[in-house]
């Protein structure tokens, strides 16, 4: 059987990329003891599957992962014992089996709601440049990876852009929500990059950014 | 010198950097099973520190065992350090922070003890870089009463000379006691509010611990002397001991390791079988500075796979040691553990011996075509494999193969040294006959066989029989790999070689003596950092450095010592005797091989007369006893 837990990869363990949280959560579920269902062959691994990947440094309140069990096992006690076993800075919000027929979970991803925390900006700016990012009709965004430099157009990922939220000296939080495409979507760190071309200039290293929740369809 | 006012950054400055910096996660710790004590609640505090990037320190068990018996202890708080990267310390340095430890980011400047595991000796940079980073003064003599004791252990402590003007104390050995008895007397000294030269005095006077400080380097024509000082009335032992467990049975084991959230360099569970080895390779320093080998019995080996695996989640458990194949009752516990596959994990060796006995084990581990073997002969010539006394003859190794290529396998990947002792071409020929001889089994066997050679630079080490012997300068073993390349081009060959320069520079600090401080310290402030990492290593600022401190490195590495000469590390016991080295290195000139003493008959070594200590086999049963007359034969 199915069963999907609804987690947070919270603040202390943001710094973790996708296949570091994917090894915590599989050590987890082996020290609470789930029953893993493996696959076969020379490399037998178990049937864990953690959706739509945060990049190091962004935390998310709200992430999925799906194990895939070889009993129908009580929930409560999963729950427990996960608990029990994860690492500080993870949490476990909820678990519930899922139909083998359900339509592929990645599939139903629209959107995340990103928010962003920078300091030593100014507000007016950030709305200015917010405001002609959202006026442009595309804005066009290199992703340097280490092979190659990929363009990607930020501008149709960007769903909505909240009003920036100033919540100390300097300091200003906005609220970005950024659509999935098949799988594909694209970074805040990205927008945040992008808006130097409209007269906004910060590290986007130094803000940060946490997905508050994922929007299905 | 770096500013001691160093401030440890708060989360929030943290968060706001880190993003900066390559694989944060090293150094925010959060490990599963890392102990937090109250640093002010305990009376001792100890920083353990690894001069070692994160994903390497955190594999290290010598310091994961250290680590658990510290913390056991309710009155010590042990926290850990690694070297961070070279982003991360530029970062550090621009914010003016300190170095700190990874569980409660206390500066380690503010630990009463800084212990540094010493692992291989182009960490040595690394070393003063973390000291520095922690705004503690490099130099033993600079340190005041409001300092760390500044301490190291691990086997580069058994020839520290280099590292005797920056370091405190060194931990000779086994460290499940020493560790205990070292914080026990800084409790005690502490308590009586004593002067940082009491404490130097007491620690001089436990086994196993040697206090540079209290020695004079003396260089008199015969070597590099180093004798304790006359200091009215007080003077440090002639030699200072290792300390040799009895037995590991019994002797404390983290049966709870803690788990890092990045994946480790091995990032399994390991459980060590047994310490020591016997085989008796006379390059191999490991062999000499861990005897005599003491087994664990085959139902603790049982017992801490189980609760490891369960505590952990790994899905591979490494039942670890220096020749794991030696093990007395290897077969049934792997076939045990292999049967019985407790929380359905994995059993690996870390290292196979060369015979067809380990492909056996292997292939009992379920080891498959898709994985490949490595095997070890080390030399490819049998005479060369005599004068190292790697006792395998080349229809073991060829019976070997074969039964892998009958297991399977179809990528075997084999390790050797040149710029041995009395190398020739031909020998390092041999190498590649060797290579493709194997080759020619697996096609025989109908297979499309892969054969990896991997070689790399031989290094004379102290305590070894090859102590006396020249290292191969650079250029020529340049040549040699060259040769080798040569010889090696064709389909299914593959080969791998390491950094001529880097093997130079090992071997000028392997056998170092106390002048060589200079030269790091001047490589240091030129920015010379992990040195064993050939895109890291600045090979023009250590000439700079060389030059600087007018060091010729070249009459540490390349020059032959004779019979005679005094050693900067012979005050400094393994408890294998260096007549015994003598012996071994005379029989390696005339290709004499030597027995391992575990088949029953003593090599007379030295070290079960010398140190109270034998040979213990799982079983309960004992090696042989100490045989004078062999100790004596020369």
């Amino acid at each position: 059987m199915r069963v999907r837990a609804v987690y947070e990869k919270g603040d202390k363990v943001r710094f973790l990329g996708h296949l570091d949280v994917g090894r915590c959560i599989r050590l987890a579920l082996r020290r609470a003891g789930w029953p893993l269902e493996w696959t076969q062959g020379f490399s037998p691994k178990p049937k864990i599957s953690i959706y739509a990947p945060l990049p190091v440094g962004v935390a998310g309140m709200r992430e999925y992962f799906d194990a895939v069990l070889t009993e129908r096992p009580d929930m409560g006690a999963l729950a427990r014992s996960l608990s029990r076993s994860f690492p500080e800075g993870f949490a476990l919000h909820e678990i519930y089996p899922v139909r083998d027929d359900a339509p592929p979970f990645e599939d139903t991803i629209r959107a995340s709601l990103y928010s962003v925390d920078m300091t030593g900006v100014e507000p007016e700016a950030v709305r200015r440049a917010l405001e002609a990012f959202l006026e442009a009709p595309n804005v066009l965004f290199d992703v340097v990876r280490p092979d190659e430099v990929k363009t990607v157009d930020l501008k149709p990922y960007v769903l909505e852009v909240g009003e920036p939220e100033e919540i100390g000296e300097g300091r200003v939080i906005i609220q970005m929500l950024i659509a999935h495409d098949r799988g594909r979507t694209v970074r805040p760190q990205w927008v945040i990059s992008s808006l130097e071309r409209f007269d906004f200039k910060t590290d986007p290293r130094e803000a940060i950014i946490d997905r508050r929740k994922i929007i299905f369809e | 010198m770096r500013d001691e006012r160093l401030s440890v950054p708060s989360w929030d400055d943290l968060r706001r950097q880190l993003g900066k910096v390559e694989k944060p996660a090293r150094y925010l710790g959060g490990e599963v099973g890392a102990v937090r004590k109250e640093l002010a609640s305990v009376d001792v505090t100890f920083a353990l520190a690894f001069p070692d990037v994160y994903e390497v320190g955190v594999s290290h068990l010598g310091s994961l065992i250290l680590y658990s018996i510290l913390n056991s202890l309710d009155y010590v708080a042990c926290e850990r350090v690694y070297m961070p990267w070279t982003d991360m310390e530029e970062l550090m340095r621009q914010k003016g922070w300190s170095l700190f430890s990874v569980e409660s980011r206390a500066p380690i400047g503010s630990f009463d003890i800084v212990g540094f595991s010493l692992q291989y000796e182009l960490t040595y940079t690394n070393v003063l870089a973390m000291l520095d980073l922690s705004g503690i003064p490099l130099r033993s003599a600079e340190r005041g009463e409001r300092h760390p004791l500044v301490i190291a252990g691990g086997p580069c402590a058994m020839a520290p000379e280099p590292l005797a003007d920056f370091v405190d104390a060194f931990a000779l050995g086994d460290g499940e006691e020493l560790a205990v008895d070292i914080v026990r007397v800084y409790r005690d000294w502490k308590r009586e509010k004593g002067t940082r030269a009491e404490l130097l005095r007491r620690l001089a006077q436990v086994d196993g611990v040697y206090v540079p400080s209290l020695y004079d380097a003396v260089y008199d024509g015969k070597g590099a002397r180093v004798v304790p000082k006359d200091l009215d009335g007080f003077r440090a032992p002639e030699v200072v001991r290792r300390r040799v467990l009895k037995s590991l049975e019994g002797a404390p084991y983290p049966d709870r390791p803690f788990i890092p959230l990045i994946p480790p360099v091995h990032d399994r569970g390991m459980v060590e079988i047994f310490r020591g080895c016997t085989q008796g390779c006379r390059f191999c320093q490991a062999g000499m500075l861990y005897r005599p080998v003491r087994e664990r019995e085959p139902e603790t080996v049982d017992r801490l796979v189980r609760d490891i695996l369960r505590h952990s989640g790994y899905d591979e458990v490494s039942l670890v040691s220096l020749s794991s194949a030696d093990y007395t009752f290897i077969t049934e516990t792997l076939s045990r553990l292999v049967r019985e596959a407790p929380c359905g994990a994995r059993v690996s060796l870390p290292s196979l011996r060369v015979d067809s006995f380990s492909v056996g084990l292997a292939q009992m581990l379920g080891a498959t075509s898709t994985s490949g073997l490595t095997l070890a002969p080390e030399a490819g010539s049998q005479r060369m494999r005599d004068v190292i006394n790697k006792r395998v003859t080349e229809e073991e190794i060829m019976d070997a193969a074969e039964s892998a290529f009958s297991a399977g396998y179809s990528h075997i990947k084999l390790y050797f040294m040149i710029g041995l002792p009395g190398e020739t071409d031909e020998d390092v020929l041999e190498i590649a006959r060797l290579a493709r001889n194997i080759r020619e089994i697996g096609r025989k066997k109908g297979k499309r066989p892969t054969v990896v050679v991997s070689v790399s630079g031989f290094v004379p080490k102290p305590h070894t029989p090859f102590q006396w012997e020249a290292a191969v300068r650079p250029d020529e073993l340049r040549r040699r790999q060259r040769l080798l390349r040569n010889a090696l081009r064709g389909p299914g060959l593959e080969f791998r070689y390491h950094d001529a320069d880097l093997t130079a520079l090992e071997a000028v600090f392997a056998r170092g003596d106390r002048r060589l401080g200079a030269a790091l310290e001047a490589a240091f402030r030129k920015g010379c950092r992990f040195d064993a990492w050939p895109d890291k290593v600045r090979l023009d600022a250590w000439a700079e450095a060389f030059r600087e401190a007018a060091i010729d490195p070249d009459s540490y590495a390349f020059r032959e010592r004779d019979r005679e000469e005094v050693f900067p590390w012979d005050h400094l016991s393994s408890g294998v005797r260096k007549r015994f080295l003598w012996r071994e290195r005379e029989k390696a000139r005339e290709a004499l091989t030597t027995w391992d003493c575990r088949e029953g008959r003593c090599t007379g070594c030295g070290i079960c007369g010398d140190f109270g200590v034998s040979v213990r086999l799982a079983g309960g049963r004992e090696g042989p006893s100490f045989d004078a007359r062999e100790s004596e034969r020369v």
